[in-house]
């Protein structure tokens, strides 16, 4: 179990950590296509984390990564950034992780980035993610109908959303 | 113009459809949306094969990469 979860933004030495993670199949298929059966690398990840749209950090159980959370189109203008998250590490307990991270996430999104407000889409299916979103006070904004490609057909995404007060 | 830019130049031109008078060799590659994520990625190795020289992942940095003269500057620097 974990006694203590934060959250800090992934640096070049956890890159090759992260691509693992996101290459694992299990993590994979739930990824956007962008990401879905493609080679990923710490290079890739690399690029992604010195795009300005992005802002990636590693849950910390203790000094140990248990997974990532992360800003994703960061659009400083509208105030507004989609999030995404995984679970990197099984072994550091599940329960409640990558929640905590993301809630932390969020209050950065806030201080930090000066955000107004998050949206996250999640496959139809994807129950655990669901919960994460809803423990972090996410909403169902909406679906997308037949907007994810499965290798025999297709899956809804649902949307989610939530406002956040700036500190 | 270097070897390293023209080469540089010509695949941004040829692989991304980017306008000839939208590239300069100062003009923000990644900074600006110009190129994205995955472009970039494509961008990095093209470099690589065509300059021999393996990119380390914390190189990957605006510094580096933003733009056609420091990617010259980047793989012109002693390895």
């Amino acid at each position: 179990m974990c006694d203590h979860i934060s959250i800090a933004r992934l640096g070049p030495e956890q890159f090759e950590m992260a691509a693992g993670w996101l290459a694992r199949p299990e993590i994979n298929r739930w990824l956007y296509s962008e990401w879905r059966g493609r080679a990923v690398d710490e290079k890739l990840v690399a690029v992604v984390a010195m795009n300005a749209r992005n802002a990636l950090f590693s849950v910390n159980c203790g000094h140990q990564a248990a997974g990532l959370v992360a800003l994703g189109e960061l659009n400083r203008t509208d105030g507004a950034a989609s999030v995404w998250y995984l679970l990197g590490s099984n072994r550091l307990g599940r329960r409640g992780v990558i929640s905590e991270g993301l809630r932390l996430l969020c209050e950065v999104a806030a201080s930090e980035f000066r955000l107004h407000t998050l949206h996250a889409s999640v496959i139809e299916g994807n129950r655990g993610s669901v919960r994460v979103l809803e423990k972090c006070g996410f909403q169902y904004a909406g679906r997308l109908r037949e907007a994810f490609k499965l290798d025999d057909g297709f899956a809804d995404r649902l949307l989610y959303d939530r406002l956040i007060e700036c500190a | 113009m270097t070897d390293i830019a023209a080469i540089v130049r010509e695949f941004l031109l040829d692989h991304f459809r980017i306008e000839p008078g939208e590239l300069s060799d100062s003009t923000p590659l990644f900074s600006t949306g110009l190129l994205d994520s995955f472009a970039m990625v494509e961008l990095v190795a093209f470099a690589e094969s065509s300059f021999k020289k393996k990119v380390r992942a914390r190189d990957l940095t605006l510094e580096n990469f933003d733009s056609i003269e420091r990617i010259v500057g980047y793989f012109s620097a002693a390895p």
